[in-house]
Parts: structure tokens; C-alpha cells; sequence
């Protein structure tokens, strides 16, 4: 396990490595004249001139990277051009919007998904089966923003149930807690199904084995025998993908906030790409990126110590 | 052996492509026979057939302003309503079709090529070469798909160029990852074992031996991304980064009814429907083509 684990995480140290160096190249190499484009027609020299100095452009392309990767590491992120608010900061207050968001997303696709998924697989063929296979289908494929859009106009603008817009006022929590229900139902839908084909596929395949058949000749009821003994076996799958459940939900985030005007960090990489904000951009995308990664990290070591099967396929 | 002229051909043994090509029928015909495969089939089939005769089904032009009919309810004449600007929608989400389809073409082959060939690369090759393209392809997995697109459209302008581009690069990992792990299995089979020993080139066993082998489970693969490349397109276009308006998009239909949402429903409802339409259809095709096709691949995703 110390192995895997070592092995896993070096493997992440490089993988986020790369995404800075990605990062770094697409916005420090912009074609033609970063500062011109940056700060748009109404510039003045001094204004250029500071960017220049600011942004160290008039430093080779080696020592800008160095330069860069060291303030990242100690979660420097460079300032706002227009405000010239420390990056870090407006990352961080944006931060907390989007990861409740995805925890209520995924909390919720988790309590439906699973139960749905153990119920297919323990009912095989049965019509609640066939029809949770048709709606996770549906629900996988069709687009978030499409669901948001779709939920704004039933249940805020025509029922009138939920908010329109905004994260609620700060320091009410009911408000807040109302204000995030129709986003985490856009964003965590298509999760529902697709944890429950996944929770069914792999129960199906738990079921047929013989601990299983032990326990159902020792005459357990067939409740104790699913949700007791095969559940736990089949799970295990699930623990990974939530991993990637999380930075998935980061990319849905991104149209439910502007859709319901909520202020994450999805809104925030969003507003900051239409006014040519670079390095908010890249603070944004790249806390993002490095987010998702550890999110599968953690999925993975948590899967690998449940299961130790996990530990030999790196 | 001679044959003789009267033996009906069917008990001559069969040749590889004969095989190949009755495999494929029977493949179809379950394909129909699969309900969630028809219905697919026929959605997939109606989206490529309004796309490319899009002009000949509508009187109207898709740019053609007529501002007092403008935000008008669906009727006879108008089926789906009108625009702002007093569009009519019905032809606006045809020729926003278009655009989806040339994505889907386009986009999805160019994503499938670059990823087979570097899969193969990867699968065949030197391992230090292997390990580099490894890593790039879990660093491009590694962004959440739309933010990756937001920070590229960053740096650009937005055109359908780079909607292809956003596409490719979110998407050729995984047919990369695919073709490699096919190639890997392949590579020490024996009939490339015995071509090998025969003498054949490595162009040659890559090209003509292994690429069929490799290249099934990737065109499911691209079935099932047609919706991904759709979904792409249509929420940049939808964030006013994708197609630039006035030209049609399903996406920038969504975009002008998000903003009049309060004033009618119709134009959201327009420009996500076909969204919803083609997502489940290509979904649906693909689910099926998978089953009847490569049943190994039924649980692999």
C-alpha cells in the first residue's frame, strides 16, 4: 500500500507539474503582443510599461517559467491586472461557492444513484430496472446547461419555488441552502444515472459470486444479503469514479453558476476570460485543474486501501 | 483440390471479407432489432438528413430580419416561433444543425485519427516514448473539459476552429488510451508474431495488420463523442464564446432565449431540444452499436 501510494502521488507531482507548464505556455505565449491584447485599445505606454515590468515580459521565456512555478508553489498566483488584487485571494473567496456546490451535487446524486443502482441489480429485468436504465441514459447524456436552463424556467420563472438567481444572502444559511437547490439538481442529474449503471453493473457482477451464495444457503434475507454483504464489495468501483465525479461536477459548475448567477469559481474563470483578465484566468483554471487531480488522487488511495485488487493496476 | 462446377457456393469455405462483411449484417440486424438502436438509428439518421437539406426544407432564411413579428408564439407559419429579431427559430435550429453536423464530422475523425495514431505510437514504440505520451494524455484529461475550453478561447478568438481544437484535445486522449491498450494486447499475438518472422516491415504490420484490429472499439467510441462535440459547441456558443452570432447555433438559440426567458419560453425550448434529440440519439446508437458489435466492451466504460 506504501508503495502504491508513493508511486501515485509522484505520479500527481508530475501530472500537476505538467498542467502549470501548460498553463504557463498558453498564456505567456499568446501570439503577438501580450500587453496590447491584455489590456485592450485604450492603453497607455506607462499602463504597457508596468504590465511589461508586472508580468516580466521583458524576461527570457526560461526564467518567467521558473519565476512562475515558484510563486505557484507557495500560492502566489500573480495580482489582477485591473484591480491588482492578489490572484490567491479572489480564487479563494470564490472557492467555497463551487465546492459546496459540487458536494451537494454529488451528495445527492450518491443518495438517489446508489440505492437505485443496488435496487436495479437485486431486481433484474423488473420494470423499475428497464426504467432506471432509460432515465440514466437520458440523464448522462443530455447537457447540464441544458438542465439548468430547463429547471430555471420551470420551477424559478414559471412556478416560482426557487430563487432565480444569486447564492442567497451571506450568513443565512437557509437562504443560501435554498439558493443552492436547483443548481445541484442541474449539475448532480446526469450523476444519478450514471452511478446507478455503475453500482448495478458491478452489484451484478458481486452477486454471482460465491460469498454471496454462501450467505443466501445460511437462508439471510435477501435485504441483508444486497445492502450488507454485496454492497460493500461493490462500491468499491464508485469510490474512484467520485473522484472524477468531483472535477466533472467543477466543469457543470461552471454553467450552473453563470446560469444562476452564483459566485464560484466557474462564474469567476467565465467573467475573467470576457474581459481578458489573464492572470485570474489562470490562477482560476489552474487551482481547477489541480483540484480535479487530487480529487482522483484521494479516490484512488481511498479505493486502493479498501481494496487491495486496486493497488496492481497503476 | 478441384471443385466441382455444380457444389453450390455457399459450402465453399468462406473468405475473410465474406466473413467480415456477414458479420456486419448480422450486427445490423440486431442493431434494428434492439428498440433503444432504432430509435437511435432513425434520430441519427433525421439529424444528418435536416442538416444537409436544410435550405430545401424551410421557406425562410436564417437571417432574414423581421423585427415587428419579433419574440412571435409557435404557428403554421412560424412552426417554432420567432426571434429578437424576429428569426424564424424552425430555421435557425435547421442550420444550427448544420454546424453541429460539421462538428461531428469533422471534429470527432480528426480526434479519432490523432488519437489511434498516437495510441499506436505509444502501444508499439519505445517505452520512454510510451511514459511521455502517457503523461500528456492524463495532463489533457486532468482539465474539466469546458474550462479548458474557456482558458483556450482566452487566448483566441472564437471561431469553429477552435471549438475543433478544444474538441480534439479533450477527446483524442481517450481514443489514444484505447488504441494503445489494443495495440499492447497485439502486439505479441501470433499472427503479428508470424508477419514479423515473415519479414513484413513495421509500417506494413502497423498500416495492414494491427490499425483494423485497433480501429473497431475507437468508431464506437466516436459514436458515443458526437454528443460530447455537440455538447462542446453548443455551451461555448450558449457562453457567447463558441459560433459568433448571426450565425445559427443551437447553442446561441439557448443564448438569446436565456436572455428573454422571462418575456417566452419558446426559444429555449427551441434551441435545447435538438440538443436533447441528437445527445440521446448518438447515445443510444452508440449503446447499441456496442452490444451488438463488442460485447467485451459492454462494461468497459
Amino acid at each position: 500500500m506504501l508503495f502504491y501510494a508513493a508511486k501515485r502521488i509522484g505520479l500527481t507531482a508530475v501530472i500537476v507539474t505538467a498542467i502549470v507548464f501548460t498553463l504557463f505556455c498558453l498564456i505567456h505565449l499568446i501570439p503577438g503582443d501580450p500587453a496590447a491584447v491584455a489590456l485592450g485599445p485604450y492603453a497607455t505606454p506607462e499602463m504597457e510599461a508596468r504590465f511589461i515590468e508586472k508580468m516580466q515580459l521583458d524576461k527570457p521565456v526560461h526564467v518567467r517559467f521558473l519565476s512562475f512555478a515558484w510563486n505557484a508553489l507557495q500560492g502566489n498566483l500573480g495580482e489582477d491586472i485591473f484591480s491588482e488584487r492578489p490572484v490567491s485571494r479572489i480564487v479563494a473567496e470564490a472557492l467555497p461557492y463551487t465546492i459546496a456546490l459540487a458536494f451537494a451535487s454529488l451528495g445527492w446524486a450518491i443518495l438517489i444513484g446508489i440505492p437505485l443502482g443496488c435496487f436495479s441489480a437485486a431486481h433484474p429485468n423488473s420494470w423499475i430496472d428497464r426504467l432506471t436504465g432509460v432515465i440514466s441514459i437520458a440523464t448522462i447524456t443530455i447537457p447540464s446547461f441544458v438542465v439548468s436552463i430547463y429547471s430555471l424556467l420551470i420551477f424559478s420563472v414559471t412556478l416560482r419555488w426557487f430563487p432565480v438567481i444569486g447564492a442567497g444572502e451571506a450568513g443565512d444559511l437557509g437562504d443560501q441552502l435554498w439558493h443552492l437547490v436547483l443548481p445541484a439538481f442541474a449539475v448532480g442529474l446526469g450523476w444519478v444515472g450514471y452511478l446507478a449503471r455503475m453500482v448495478r453493473a458491478s452489484m451484478l457482477e458481486v452477486l454471482g459470486e460465491t460469498h454471496i451464495r454462501s450467505a443466501r444457503a445460511f437462508g439471510l434475507p435477501e435485504r441483508v444479503v444486497v445492502y450488507r454483504y454485496a454492497l460493500r464489495v461493490a462500491i468499491l468501483p464508485t469510490v474512484t469514479l467520485l473522484g472524477m465525479g468531483f472535477g466533472s461536477a467543477f466543469s457543470g459548475a461552471v454553467f450552473a453558476e453563470i446560469i444562476f448567477s452564483r459566485p464560484g469559481i466557474g462564474k469567476l474563470i467565465y467573467d475573467m476570460v470576457v474581459a481578458r483578465n489573464y492572470p485570474v484566468v489562470q490562477g482560476g483554471v489552474m487551482t481547477a485543474a489541480i483540484l480535479f487531480v487530487t480529487a482522483t488522487l484521494i479516490a484512488d488511495l481511498v479505493a486502493a486501501a479498501l481494496d487491495p485488487r486496486m493497488r496492481a493496476n497503476l | 483440390m478441384a471443385v466441382a462446377p455444380d457444389v453450390p457456393s455457399s459450402s465453399l469455405p468462406e473468405t475473410p471479407a465474406a466473413r467480415r462483411a456477414r458479420a456486419f449484417w448480422q450486427g445490423l440486424k440486431e442493431l434494428t432489432r434492439n428498440p433503444f438502436g432504432a430509435v437511435g438509428l432513425v434520430i441519427v439518421v433525421l439529424f444528418f438528413l435536416s442538416a444537409l437539406f436544410a435550405p430545401y426544407l424551410t421557406p425562410y432564411d436564417p437571417y432574414a430580419l423581421d423585427v415587428p413579428s419579433r419574440l412571435a408564439r409557435p404557428s403554421f407559419e412560424h412552426l417554432l416561433g420567432t426571434d429578437q429579431l424576429g428569426r424564424d427559430t424552425f430555421t435557425r435550429v435547421l442550420y444550427g444543425g448544420r454546424i453541429a453536423m460539421q462538428l461531428a464530422l469533422v471534429a470527432v475523425t480528426a480526434a479519432l485519427v490523432i488519437g489511434l495514431v498516437l495510441g499506436m505510437i505509444a502501444g508499439y514504440g519505445p517505452r520512454w516514448l510510451d511514459s511521455i505520451l502517457i503523461l500528456v494524455f492524463d495532463t489533457l484529461r486532468s482539465f474539466p473539459t469546458i474550462i479548458m475550453g474557456l482558458a483556450i478561447v482566452a487566448v483566441t478568438q472564437p471561431s469553429l476552429t477552435v471549438i475543433m481544437v478544444i474538441f480534439v484535445l479533450h477527446a483524442a486522449p481517450a481514443f489514444g488510451r484505447i488504441a494503445r491498450t489494443q495495440t499492447m494486447a497485439l502486439k505479441n499475438t501470433e499472427f503479428i508474431l508470424a508477419e514479423k518472422s515473415l519479414g513484413a516491415r513495421t509500417p506494413l504490420v502497423l498500416t495492414r495488420h494491427m490499425m483494423p484490429n485497433v480501429l473497431g472499439p475507437l468508431l464506437i467510441l466516436a459514436a458515443m463523442d458526437v454528443p460530447v462535440v455537440v455538447t462542446v459547441e453548443a455551451g461555448l456558443s450558449f457562453l457567447g464564446l463558441g459560433i459568433q452570432p448571426p450565425t445559427a447555433s443551437w447553442g446561441g438559440i439557448l443564448k438569446e432565449g436565456y436572455s428573454v426567458l422571462r418575456e417566452t419560453p419558446w426559444l429555449v425550448i427551441a434551441g435545447g431540444m435538438p440538443l436533447v434529440l441528437t445527445t440521446l440519439g448518438f447515445t443510444f446508437l452508440g449503446e447499441a452499436l456496442r452490444d451488438s458489435f463488442d460485447p467485451k466492451l459492454r462494461e468497459a466504460r
